[in-house]
């Protein structure tokens, strides 16, 4: 066990790649998941001190470390509870668009027929409009969204282009010899496309996900930005990026802290895509 | 009578519920503008006529008939182009204007108005009685659907027995018939010409109009005054906030009619930039309204509670110009009580109240129901504000930020509670009340969105309607704002103060108490 912890240790050490994305992405899930401690305030708290007489956010120092937001509240806390929200919708998402890209993908490469034509018409009418869109559209017609709302949307969104690469992954293994043996012996569909199929597209269901979680991070930011995200005053990035919006000349520290956390939140999954894509595709160096 | 509401007169600019019954009428023409609270304002060497004013607004311009045109923007456009009967001084009060003078008959009914001879339109046609007939009765026709068409509604007959003598005789006496009469529904119509635009009356006639775009005005050389103004207004319609200033900054726009709001905190504490704005209360009150027949607001108690839960002073931090409003009556309507102290937040009163009401550890997550409001930043902050001055007491309610359409229609027919502002036609408490406050203007007949039912307060409405203008008559106003305030169907929050701020070498810019963005008497030089 130890040996395997030291190899996957080493490994992991000789790939910066992967190294600065796993450190970035350790570091924001553990913003996340500690906000409630971390957090000097309760992020949606409006401090009459956070604002000047006339109205101005007051600028980062002892009090407010990164300074107050239009609304007098603690940027920072709001920082720390906003990757509560953004990650957890983003890997939310993910998960639901992995999920149904799999399921559509492993049928239609599998059963082919008419299956595989209705199956991958549906994606390709998915993928023909902007995803941006449609999820304004469903946003703006959902009546009280949550996070949970906003991470279904983005899923439902999201799963057509992993289903593509899943279909023809699973085409591929279709023709292989050991699944044949398995079928001759009497094993059932079901058990073959679990057993022999699925497993078999966990790399590339990790490189899709690590994309798809930044998609998903990002699509949630414009959302919210456009002021259809979870509402007011919870604080997501994006809502936070959207109220910066007209103080950006007299408070810039409103615009630059969510916007850098989602650059690096972005950067984060897609550094451990491209290492990922890189070894499946045998470039992995060292 | 009717009222406007809260955008529709105000639009998005100005986010205004406004109120509207009688009125008087209001022109500002004088240069120099009003009671100007920064000094300075307007002040500058007076240069003479000439050049071009661009103003910019996030409104559009809903239509420049005048028997139409009723929110802010169109008002104010039409306002520029036309002359009235009366008109309004710079303090607010009835002046004449077209009429050098007029009798009223001891009943009160009939109104004999004797015009000024001279009065030309811009083409030089001569102004006559059957001109301001003409608009009367087109006001009240209602193929035309006037949205000013109530205002009149008290009018038996309308006859012009030579070109310079008008007779309106009325069903009823009504004190307040000379302030509808100034309004711009009621400026001459000139037969024969176009109505789309408005007869061109007054110091500026609109020489071109594309809705959604632009409005251009030039000056009627024939009008005295306006010789020492601007010879051409360009309204931008529909631009938005944040690019209004970038073109005021670069000296595309001459003129903004509001201050976004961090544009506001960084001037406010420069003084040369503030020698650039002219700032004054105007009639308008920012209120809470609660929907009184839904659940939990249809108790009292929680309404007094969310009252007491609001801190005033912490809301004109978050809404610009403005003052926290101690009463529902704004400042210069006659019958205010403008010294009464500002309610203070009192939390801990708000929690005993709800305990009263059955509510001792808060009320349920989201029972509150829903906020609306019309979608704009400023709007916005003060929501959040309220929102979080209400959970303080253990009251959670959610935001609901729309279009100004939506938000119309939705305050009115669905919302549980709503962030809104009201303002008069003109300077009059029963202008301001009855169209919002009392039970004969519910909704769909009016804009009482609240659904208050008060008797003491409808009969004091009723009485104070019909008494001359004077103490009587402010006294039953005043009692019926004390039972608006005890019952709390709205909780006002802030006095509108009009901000307008102006590029170096303009001069003349005004805030009027009735007639909002006013275009006249503006100079520029350089």
């Amino acid at each position: 066990m130890l040996t395997r912890f030291r190899d996957a240790a080493h490994c992991v050490t000789r790939r910066p790649a992967l190294l600065a994305g796993l450190l970035l992405a350790l570091l924001l899930v553990i913003a996340a998941i500690g906000a409630p401690w971390l957090a000097p305030y309760p992020p949606e708290k409006q401090h009459r001190d956070g604002l000047t007489a006339v109205g101005a956010p007051v600028p980062p120092g002892m009090h407010f470390r990164l300074g107050a937001d239009s609304r007098g509240r603690d940027v920072f806390s709001r920082l720390l509870h906003g990757a509560r929200l953004s990650l957890g919708i983003g890997l939310g998402a993910t998960a639901i668009a992995i999920g149904l890209g799999l399921t559509v993908g492993v049928c239609a490469g599998y059963f082919g027929g008419w299956t595989e034509t209705l199956l991958m018409r549906s994606t390709d009418v998915v993928l023909a409009f902007p995803s941006i869109l449609l999820a304004v559209a469903m946003a703006a017609v959902t009546p009280r969204r949550s996070a949970f709302g906003m991470a279904l949307i983005i899923g439902l969104l999201g799963w057509a282009a992993p289903a593509r690469v899943f279909r023809g992954e699973t085409l591929s293994l279709r023709e292989r010899s050991y699944l044949e043996a398995a079928l001759s012996m009497g094993a059932g569909k079901l058990r073959i496309l679990l057993r022999h199929v699925v497993p078999h597209l966990g790399p590339s269901a990790l490189v899709m996900a690590s994309l798809g979680a930044a998609s998903a991070i990002l699509l949630d930011a414009g959302l919210s930005f456009l002021g259809i995200g979870v509402p007011a005053p919870a604080p997501t990035w994006g809502s936070m990026l959207e109220e910066a919006r007209t103080w950006y000349s007299l408070a810039p520290w409103l615009a630059f802290w969510p916007g850098l956390l989602v650059v690096l939140t972005v950067a984060a999954f897609n550094l451990v895509a491209y290492d990922l894509q890189r070894t499946l595709r045998g470039e992995r160096t060292g | 009578m009717k009222r406007r509401t809260l955008l529709e007169r105000g639009a998005w600019s100005s986010l205004l519920l406004v109120a509207g019954c009688g009125g008087d009428s209001s022109q500002s023409s004088g240069p120099g503008g009003s009671d100007s609270a920064t000094p300075g304002a307007s002040g500058a060497a007076r240069p003479t006529g000439g050049g071009t004013l661009t103003v910019a607004t996030a409104d559009d311009i809903k239509s420049l008939d005048t028997a139409v045109a009723y929110d802010t923007w169109s008002t104010s456009v039409v306002h520029a182009c036309t002359r009235r009967l009366v008109d309004y001084s710079p303090a607010g009060d009835l002046i004449p204007d077209l009429a050098e003078k007029w009798d009223v008959s001891a009943d009160g009914v009939e109104y004999r108005f004797h015009l000024k001879s001279g009065q030309t339109y811009a083409d030089g046609a001569q102004i006559t009685a059957a001109h301001f007939k003409a608009a009367l009765d087109r006001v009240r026709d209602p193929k035309v659907a006037s949205p000013g068409a109530s205002f009149y509604s008290g009018i038996k007959s309308i006859t012009a027995p030579s070109a310079a003598e008008l007779v309106v005789t009325l069903k009823a006496a009504e004190p307040t018939f000379l302030n509808v009469v100034g309004l711009t529904f009621a400026a001459p119509v000139k037969p024969g010409g176009k109505t789309e635009w408005p007869s061109p009356s007054g110091p500026y006639q609109v020489e071109s109009y594309e809705q959604g775009d632009k409005v251009v005005l030039t000056r009627n050389p024939s009008h005295e005054a306006a010789r020492q103004w601007v010879e051409r207004i360009v309204v931008q319609l529909k631009v938005e906030e944040a690019l209004q200033l970038t073109r005021f900054k670069g000296g595309e726009v001459d003129l903004l009619g509001s201050i976004p709001a961090a544009e506001w905190a960084r001037i406010s504490a420069d003084r040369n930039a503030l020698k650039n704005v002219i700032q004054d209360a105007v009639n308008q009150t920012w209120y809470l309204g609660f929907n009184t027949e839904k659940k939990p607001w249809k108790d009292a108690r929680v309404r007094r509670a969310a009252g007491l839960a609001i801190d005033r002073a912490r809301l004109k931090q978050f809404a610009g110009p403005s003052e926290p409003a101690s009463g529902v009556l704004p400042p210069h309507v006659p019958g205010a009580s403008p010294d009464r102290a500002v309610p203070q937040p009192d939390p801990e009163g708000a929690k005993k109240l709800l305990a009263e009401a059955g509510f001792p550890t808060g009320l349920p997550k989201a029972s509150g129901g829903t906020l609306w409001l019309a979608d704009n930043e400023r709007y916005r902050r003060i929501a959040e504000a309220i929102q979080s001055d209400l959970a303080g007491v253990g009251i959670p309610i959610e935001l609901r930020a729309v279009t100004f359409r939506e938000y119309l229609e939705g305050y009115r027919n669905q919302a549980d509670c709503w962030f809104g502002g009201w303002y008069p036609d003109y300077p009059d408490a029963g202008n301001f009340l009855e169209p919002v406050l009392h039970s004969r203007a519910i909704p769909p007949k009016g804009s009482n969105a609240a659904r208050y039912r008060s008797q003491t307060v409808d009969s004091l409405l009723d009485t104070a309607h019909k008494t001359p203008a004077g103490d009587d008559r402010n006294k039953m106003y005043l009692q019926a704002e004390m039972s608006i305030l005890n019952d709390a169907p709205w909780i006002p929050l802030l006095y509108e103060v009009e901000a307008r701020y102006f590029r170096e070498g303009v001069s003349g810019v005004s805030v009027h108490p009735v007639w909002r963005q006013i275009l006249t008497g503006i100079s520029k030089s350089g």
